[in-house]
């Protein structure tokens, strides 16, 4: 497929010009911005010149910042052509990372993104919580209603989500009917309330089948776990505590929530303190 | 020709209070003055200063004095015996020299050089436990003596404390003192449980200095504010001392080309 942002070598060449443009109004507002910033505006500015996806996906993961962010910078006026790159980019990257049913973020961004919050974590030493939520008895209502019901529970979970998260929290449906949620920054007693507010929502809720005009109520199990960013972890490691913890709220009758702090490092070394104690007191 | 040291520093540390360090670090250092090596003992206690209670004097000066930029290295040294014997006592204040940056710090420990090179001894009454303000001065010195006791929980902090010098300071040079043992047999179980454990889990061999068995003479002189070695010099606590301060002026002949280009008190990382 060719590259969707440039439709022509004349498109191309507007678009060039236009990046000239900005670059240089960029420069004269240095003084005005904070200078790594414009630099930064710059840069970006040089990569969208030539981008294609690989380079997109590989901005995106390099920085938090989402090439959407130059519609604000932009004039419309003056720059047409870059803001219809601009709408391409978003379609696209769009098509690629959300997931269709839902308008959640996909599994493909999940696991990129999670990946770099838990550097992030443990490079700025910030908390950053991981929950994962299983709509319960799921394969029932697809059984009772039909696939059309279950998309809209999907769908009625999806936007009750999308409404309880903050700004710079990702939600994301990874599976069939498992949700993730990415916290970053945030621990223990702030996540909490979170999931809380969300199991809330869910259960003064009733879908209408879209066939039989029935009302349908669900509930959701989360599991949760908080990693402090003491010790370089991995994202697996995280995810398969959290599978841990959702596991037990399914075992226990579900519709509930198990929430950790992520003990990874103190409990190895409360394993080899014991280890050594045995030892010296043999 | 740059000054080549001949200072062997060592820091006396114990994992848990009540093992009887600063006793041991004043009988050492009158020990090794014994066996003709200028020794000069500083309290670095900050939390419970207690040698000068313990030789019932009570000197004008301390370490917070070398602060002063009139005062010399000299003046804050209390002569125990002549021609030797010096004592620096503890001060509140030794909290500030730690925390003092590097450059300040550089400069205090250039202004003691001269006076720390008269010394064959170096010796670092440090405080019990694993603060900071001990693992900032055992990163000063050359050696670390630990001094623990055939007790469970001496054992444990003793191993503690090894431990956490030796992770997070890179400290690797620790020779062991076993106090309050009634036989060499059950201080050498106490010292094998500890140079097994640090062996098998820290990958480091730490060395046997000796020990101080009990005797009613310790009690004794702490009671009469006198050290044993002084008042009882032929009882068993003082014959033990004695081998040990042997063994360390024996250590210290061993590590005179190591420490030749190695100032007694050196600047290390910061200590967090």
């Amino acid at each position: 497929m060719d590259n969707p942002t440039f439709k022509s070598k004349q498109d191309q060449e507007k678009l060039v010009q236009e990046l000239l443009e900005l670059e240089n109004l960029l420069r004269k507002q240095g003084g005005n911005h904070n200078p790594g910033e414009t630099r930064g505006r710059i840069a970006l500015v040089r990569l969208l010149d030539d981008l294609d996806q690989e380079d997109l996906e590989e901005l995106k993961l390099k920085s938090r910042v989402d090439p959407a962010w130059l519609t604000l910078a932009l004039d419309q006026e003056k720059f047409p052509a870059l803001m219809e790159m601009q709408k391409n980019i978003e379609n696209l990257t769009r098509a690629r990372d959300r997931d269709a049913l839902t308008g959640l973020y996909n599994r493909g961004f999940f696991q990129r993104i999670l990946d770099r919050e838990v550097e992030r974590a443990f490079r700025f030493k910030l908390p950053l919580t991981l929950a994962m939520m299983d709509i319960d008895d799921f394969k029932k209502i697809n059984d009772t209603c039909g696939h059309p019901c279950g998309d809209r529970v999907l769908q009625d979970l999806g936007g009750i989500i999308q409404q309880e998260i903050r700004a710079a929290d990702y939600a994301a449906r990874i599976g069939g009917e498992e949700f993730a949620l990415i916290l970053p920054g945030t621990g223990r007693y702030k996540s909490e309330p979170l999931f809380w507010r969300i199991m809330d929502s869910i259960r003064s809720r009733q879908v209408e089948c879209p066939h039989s005009r029935h009302k349908v109520s669900y509930t959701v199990s989360i599991g949760a776990a908080t990693y402090r960013g003491k010790t370089e972890i991995t994202a697996e490691r995280l995810i398969s505590e959290v599978d841990r913890q959702l596991y037990k709220v399914k075992e226990h009758g579900k519709d509930s929530i198990s929430a950790e702090i992520f003990q990874d490092a103190v409990n190895e070394e409360a394993l080899v303190q014991k280890a050594e104690k045995n030892f010296l007191l043999g | 020709m740059k000054h080549q040291n001949r200072t062997l520093s060592l820091s006396i540390v114990s994992g848990k209070g009540g093992v009887g360090k600063t006793n041991l670090s004043l009988n050492l250092a009158y020990a090794l003055f014994q066996t003709a090596q200028n020794t000069l003992l500083v309290d670095c206690d900050l939390g419970l200063a207690n040698l000068d209670v313990m030789l019932g004097i009570s000197p004008e000066k301390n370490l917070n004095d070398i602060l002063d930029k009139e005062a010399r290295a000299e003046d804050i040294v209390y002569s125990l015996e002549d021609n030797g014997l010096g004592l620096i006592p503890a001060a509140s204040g030794v909290t500030d020299i730690l925390d003092l940056d590097e450059d300040q710090q550089m400069q205090i420990i250039q202004r003691m050089e001269n006076l720390l090179y008269k010394y064959n001894f170096l010796l670092l009454d440090v405080g019990a436990g694993i603060s900071r303000t001990v693992r900032a001065f055992c990163q000063m010195t050359h050696k670390q003596v630990v001094i623990i006791t055939p007790e469970p929980t001496s054992l444990t902090d003793g191993y503690a404390l090894i431990k956490v010098l030796h992770t997070r300071q890179k400290i690797d040079d620790f020779h062991i003192l076993v106090n309050m043992v009634d036989s060499e047999k059950e201080a050498r179980l106490g010292f094998e449980r500890i140079r097994a454990a640090c062996a098998k889990f820290l990958q480091l061999e730490v060395g046997y200095l000796g020990q101080v068995q009990n005797d009613p003479a310790v009690l004794d002189s702490v009671r009469k504010q006198t050290p044993f070695f002084k008042l009882s010099p032929r009882s068993r606590a003082s014959r033990d001392i004695m081998n040990v301060a042997e063994k360390l002026t024996q250590l210290r002949s061993d590590a005179m080309e190591s420490i030749a280009s190695v100032p007694p008190l050196r600047m290390g990382e910061p200590v967090t």
